[in-house]
């Protein structure tokens, strides 16, 4: 697990230099371009963005459950099936979609005629091109991880995550009843 | 960068996103020291493409300490160590490494899409 302090202390971080600055925002702003203009599969996205957390094991981007994915059906039953998807009982969409974010994630080069076919059996190229943005913004607590700075402000409690219009995140309230 | 080819399709499926990623990699280079971005970027896409990596001048401790970070965020990001933020603080300060990882997590990525786009979209 990536507990512990965060590397650089806020204090020592300037708004609006670093924290808050040109480049941060810039990445704001493309994540934000993604989201509105991202696919409405709801659910496969939301598998390919925990798979991103589990491999950059970010502790905020794992608490978080997109909202349209649980009105969707998402649920934790699923989710516990991500880190073995290969023998889970995701759909083969779903797995050709994780099978993708893999590649991009741990080894661009394995990138091959099988899983361009396999894509391809189950989206457009609009869509594929759609899913290889997705992984790079879900990605992008790859630089909060590696300092880390990734705590999840509310703790272990699973949380929810919607995005407004124009594509920016908004924290709601726990996911699930239970916690 | 993306490369051209790869820019050009993803332009014509998600032109606002790869405007706005094309935006974010010029920015990159705007925002922490080029060369040493460059070096990084240089290693990460070697290793990406699983091919044996030759720096193109002796390395500075400097360049050293940045190029060990660069490698262990590319392989395992969640697998940083203590010691290799710390030894970058000997060169750089907190707002420098905060630019430099973002601008590395940029670098990263995109090659990483030019790579697999390239393969998938073929």
């Amino acid at each position: 697990m990536n507990n512990g302090s965060p590397r650089l202390p806020r204090e020592s971080l300037t708004e609006g230099i670093s924290i808050g600055g040109e480049l941060e925002l810039a990445i704001a702003d493309f994540a934000a371009a993604v989201m509105r203009n991202g696919s409405d599969q709801a659910i496969i996205r939301e598998l390919v963005r925990l798979r991103c957390a589990q491999i950059h094991d970010c502790r905020l981007c794992g608490s978080l459950r997109i909202k349209d994915a649980l009105d969707q059906g998402f649920d934790e039953q699923l989710q516990r099936q991500i880190a073995s998807y290969e023998t889970s009982n995701l759909s083969p969409q779903a797995v050709a979609a994780l099978r993708l974010c893999d590649a991009i994630i741990m080894s661009p080069s394995s990138a091959d005629e099988a899983l361009r076919d396999e894509l391809r059996n189950h989206f457009t190229d609009h869509q594929i091109t759609g899913l290889c943005l997705d992984v790079m913004k879900w990605s992008q607590q790859k630089a909060l991880v590696s300092l880390r700075m990734d705590a999840a402000p509310w703790g272990d409690t699973t949380t929810t995550l919607m995005f407004n219009d124009q594509g920016d995140p908004v924290f709601g309230k726990p996911a699930y009843r239970e916690n | 960068m993306l490369a051209k080819n790869i820019q050009e399709q993803l332009a014509a499926m998600h032109p606002e996103s790869t405007l706005k990623l094309t935006r974010l990699n010029q920015l990159s280079r705007e925002t922490t020291d080029v060369e040493l971005l460059d070096l990084c970027s240089s290693y990460i896409d070697t290793m990406l493409r699983d091919l044996p990596w030759q720096p193109p001048n002796p390395l500075t401790d400097r360049e050293k300490a940045f190029l060990n970070f660069a490698e262990q965020f590319m392989m395992a990001v969640s697998a940083i160590e203590d010691q290799q933020v710390a030894a970058l603080m000997k060169y750089a300060s907190a707002d420098e490494i905060y630019c430099f990882v973002n601008a590395l997590y940029v670098v990263d990525m995109t090659l990483r899409l030019n790579l697999v786009i390239g393969r998938v979209l073929k």
